[in-house]
C-alpha cells in the first residue's frame, strides 16, 4: 500500500523555460538508468530477498525513488510550461510536441519510450543487490552529465540532491549485499555430527 | 505561494528527509543507538511541524482533508509541481 503526500521530497525550481534541457531530463523520468526504472525494479525485486534488512531497504529506497520521479516530471513541466512552440521546434523537441505537446512522458532522451528491458529482477539476492549497486552508480553519473549541461542554478540544486540520494542508495546497498552474503555464510555446514 | 507557507513547508521537507535517511540508515542498522534516538527527535518534530502545516495550508494527505469545516480540501491548489 502506498500513501500519496501532496509535496515533494526536495524543492524544484527553475529559473526560466528551457526546452533543451528538458529534452535531455527527460531520460531521467523514462530512461534505462532514470527514477521511473529505478522504482519498478527495487520494488520488484524485494518479494523474493532473503533478509528484512534487505526487504526493507528496497521497499523504503523503491518508494524515495516515486518521489524522485515526482520532482523530474515536476522539472521537465516547468521547463517545458512557458516554452513557445517556436522554441520548442528549435530544440528539437517538435516530433514529442507533435505526439505529447507539453505532457510529462516516461521516455529516454533519445526518444525511446520506458521500457522494464532496462532492468533486471533474477530472484537472486546477491545478483540484483549487485545490479543495484551499479543502477545507483549509473543514475549518479547521468546527473553528473546533467549538471554539466545546465547553468541554472535553482536546477542545478534539485539535481545536486538527486546526485547525493544515489551515493547514498549505493552504500545502503553495498550494506545489503554484505548482509546477504554473511546470511548466506552461515548457511555452510562444515561439519555433520 | 506566500513566503510563509513556502518555509514552513521547507521545513517540513527538511526533518521528513532526515526521518526518511535515518530510516534507511536503520534498515541496515537496526541496533544503533544513536541513529534510533535522533530518529525518534526528528519523526517528533516532522508529526508537529506537518499538523501546523496542514492546520494552515490544507491536506497533505486526503485522510485530513474535512478536519476542519465541510469542504474538500485535498484538490485545492497548489499541486506540488506547481509550487513557485
Amino acid at each position: 500500500m502506498w500513501i500519496y503526500e501532496k509535496k515533494l521530497e526536495y524543492p524544484v525550481r527553475v529559473s526560466q523555460p528551457d526546452v533543451r534541457m528538458a529534452k535531455y531530463l527527460i531520460t531521467q523520468f523514462g530512461g534505462p538508468d532514470g527514477e521511473l526504472g529505478a522504482a519498478v525494479r527495487y520494488l520488484s525485486q524485494r518479494y523474493t530477498m532473503p533478509i528484512n534488512q534487505a526487504k526493507g531497504t528496497l521497499t523504503d529506497i523503491g518508494s524515495e525513488e516515486f518521489g524522485h520521479w515526482e520532482m523530474i516530471g515536476t522539472m521537465v513541466y516547468k521547463l517545458l510550461k512557458d516554452a513557445s512552440v517556436d522554441e520548442i521546434k528549435k530544440a528539437g523537441l517538435g516530433g514529442y510536441y507533435a505526439e505529447h505537446a507539453r505532457g510529462v512522458y516516461p521516455q529516454s532522451a533519445g526518444d525511446v519510450p520506458f521500457s522494464a528491458a532496462a532492468f533486471a529482477v533474477k530472484g537472486d539476492a546477491v545478483a540484483d543487490l549487485t545490479e543495484n549497486m551499479a543502477a545507483e552508480e549509473k543514475a549518479r553519473a547521468t546527473y553528473e552529465t546533467l549538471l554539466q549541461l545546465t547553468d541554472d542554478a535553482c536546477l542545478k540544486d534539485s539535481i545536486k540532491f538527486l546526485r547525493e540520494r544515489e551515493v547514498v542508495h549505493f552504500q545502503r546497498f553495498g550494506e545489503c549485499l554484505r548482509l546477504v552474503q554473511e546470511y548466506n555464510n552461515s548457511k555452510k555446514c562444515f561439519a555433520t555430527s | 505561494m506566500d513566503k510563509d507557507q513556502y518555509n514552513l513547508l521547507t521545513k517540513l521537507q527538511v526533518y521528513q528527509f532526515a526521518a526518511e535517511d535515518l530510516g534507511m540508515f536503520l534498515n541496515t542498522h537496526p541496533e544503533n543507538e544513536k541513529a534510533i534516538h535522533d530518529f525518534n527527535y526528528v519523526i517528533k518534530k516532522q508529526q508537529m511541524i506537518k499538523e501546523e502545516y496542514e492546520k494552515r495550508y490544507g491536506p497533505l494527505t486526503p485522510d485530513r482533508s474535512v478536519e476542519e469545516g465541510d469542504r474538500w480540501r485535498w484538490i485545492d491548489d497548489p499541486w506540488p509541481w506547481e509550487i513557485e
